[in-house]
């Protein structure tokens, strides 16, 4: 082998070897400057900008505590107030639905002085308003809806029965996240009788939908086939040997949805949907549609430290 | 010409350029270490529910709640089955006795698919406890509060059913403050929302108008108890 070393006539550090070694030494000193040194006149602080900007929200924590779901649970019970004053406002509920809506208001009260308490209890702050999210993104724009529909009384007693289910939804979904189990207890007791208020409403909006036609067949197979024989114009299924057709059957967009007093087997976390909006418009911010209300999730929650 | 032999001359080598790329390396990496050292020298709080670590300054740690049923919880989830299990054959009871009952149009249904969903219950908290699970109905809650199903009229029939789904639905309550596992807390949540709501339209059925909850709290001082009821 040949040693071709003996042919390159170059210093001796500016041989391969030593170039190398010097590169490394270089980096080496490099980092331990650069880590070293300050930030302080490093640049500027911000950005140069032309006009003027909001400040930035500074975004709370996200994470998610026993207290932030109390927070959150007690919130929503302020939202509800909220929606029975204004849908009692309107006047267009039956006197049935409207002595029902006064009395869930107290028990909504009750409610949220009890979580509040709990609250209180585990040395958090309580959260005694209602939730700006769930205001914002959820019960104006249903309330705007309902103030054009053409069957307001009927949307609307469908909207209370809406935020009673919405709040059963919420606080069965928040047991498995709260740590100490004495507060699972607490919240089932509250979500337990938002249960039994949806069942009240359920019974006065649709007294003939009992339990749904999937439960029915499921546990008479030949009751339910009877049951199918008989449709409402939505052209859903009812239990009901002579149910009425809907208010909103014949108008544009999408129909009614049942409810029912017993809805399912186990409790459900889906969306709760409700249809609302003007059945003359096909298009539109105000057209009838169907609304997905979901249970307050990470952009909604009011957080401890917010 | 062997150019291994350059290599272990003097101070030049391959071996000794490594060790001083491999010292400054260290050396750069050091205040890096620092500093990721001195952002866990605050406490770390674990929340139960989301799972997540942040660096915080209180000095609190939560250790996050079992998922699974602990030994403790079995034994009280088995309890639920066992309630479950004494509500559907109750309930079978009643279907027996449809044609002496008569039972009428608008509660013939109902009575069928709440015999299914008790089902249904006891058959998910099967899935939960798995061999732990009794599978047996509750005899005492069955004497305790069934016999109406078996002899009695269709008011009385009505009126315990009432009753065996209020007890249900405190026992449940009850039993979701003393267990520790979150799957099998958040299963009876799903199961007492409902039996709330079949006290409640039993009670409709059975004639009363008078349907609004009296308190915003549901009471559990109507829970039955694996002292009071023990799974046999």
């Amino acid at each position: 082998m040949v040693d071709r070393t003996d042919d390159i006539d170059a210093p001796s550090f500016l041989d391969r070897r030593g170039f190398l070694r010097l590169s490394g030494f270089t980096v080496a000193v490099t980092a331990v400057l650069a880590a070293c040194g300050s930030d302080e006149g490093a640049g500027p602080e911000g950005i140069t900008e032309a006009g003027s900007a909001p400040p930035l929200a500074e975004a709370p924590s996200g994470i998610i505590t026993d207290g932030t779901l109390l927070r959150t649970a007690t919130s929503l019970h302020y939202n509800a107030m909220d929606v029975i004053d204004a849908v009692l406002d309107l006047g267009v509920v039956s006197a049935e639905i409207s002595a029902a809506a006064e009395a869930y208001k107290v028990l909504l009260q009750d409610q949220a002085d009890a979580l509040a308490e709990a609250t209180t209890s585990i040395d958090v702050q309580p959260f005694e308003e209602k939730n700006p999210v769930v205001d914002t993104r959820v019960i104006k724009p249903a309330l705007a809806l309902l103030d054009v529909s053409q069957t307001t009384g009927a949307d609307a007693e469908r909207l209370l029965h809406a935020v009673a289910s919405l709040a059963t939804a919420t606080h069965q979904g928040i047991v498995p996240s709260l740590s100490r189990p004495e507060l699972r207890a607490t919240v089932m007791q509250v979500g337990a009788v938002h249960a039994r208020v949806a069942t009240v409403l359920a019974r006065i909006i649709s007294p003939e939908n009992t339990v749904t036609l999937e439960d029915l067949a499921t546990a008479a197979p030949e009751a339910a086939a009877a049951a199918t024989s008989t449709t409402v114009e939505t052209g859903l299924p009812s239990t009901a040997p002579d149910a009425a057709p809907t208010t909103a059957a014949a108008a544009a967009g999408p129909a009614d949805l049942p409810v029912y007093q017993v809805p399912s087997a186990f409790g459900s976390l889906a969306p709760v949907q409700i249809v609302l909006g003007d059945a003359t418009k096909v298009d539109g911010p105000t057209k009838r549609t169907q609304l997905n209300i979901e249970t307050p999730s990470l952009n909604s929650l009011m957080y401890d430290d917010a | 010409m062997d150019t291994t032999a350059l290599g272990e001359n003097g101070p030049a080598s391959r071996r000794r350029f490594l060790q001083a790329v491999g010292l400054g390396g260290a050396i750069s990496a050091l205040p890096f270490v620092a500093r990721s050292a001195g952002a866990q020298s605050g406490s770390s709080t674990t929340e139960a529910a989301s799972g997540s670590t942040a660096s915080t300054t209180p000095a609190t740690t939560t250790t996050a709640p079992p998922q699974r049923p602990t030994a403790d919880d079995e034994a009280l989830l088995g309890f639920a089955q066992s309630v479950e299990l004494a509500a559907a054959a109750g309930y079978d009871a009643v279907i027996g006795r449809a044609d002496e009952l008569a039972l009428p149009p608008d509660v013939s249904p109902v009575v069928q698919v709440l015999r299914e969903h008790h089902k249904a219950y006891a058959q998910s908290l099967s899935g939960l406890l798995g061999r732990s699970a009794p599978g047996t109905a509750n005899a005492a809650v069955s004497d305790e509060l069934g016999g109406p199903f078996q002899t009695g009229s269709l008011d009385e029939v009505l009126a315990a059913a009432v009753a065996l789904e209020d007890a249900a639905v405190a026992t449940h309550t009850a039993l979701l403050g003393e267990l520790q596992g979150t799957d099998g807390a958040a299963l009876l949540a799903s199961i007492l929302v409902t039996e709330a709501r079949h006290a409640t339209l039993l009670t409709a059925l059975s004639g009363n108008d008078d349907l609004m909850p009296e308190s915003g709290i549901e009471s559990a001082a109507a829970a039955l108890t694996p002292d009071d009821y023990p799974v046999e």
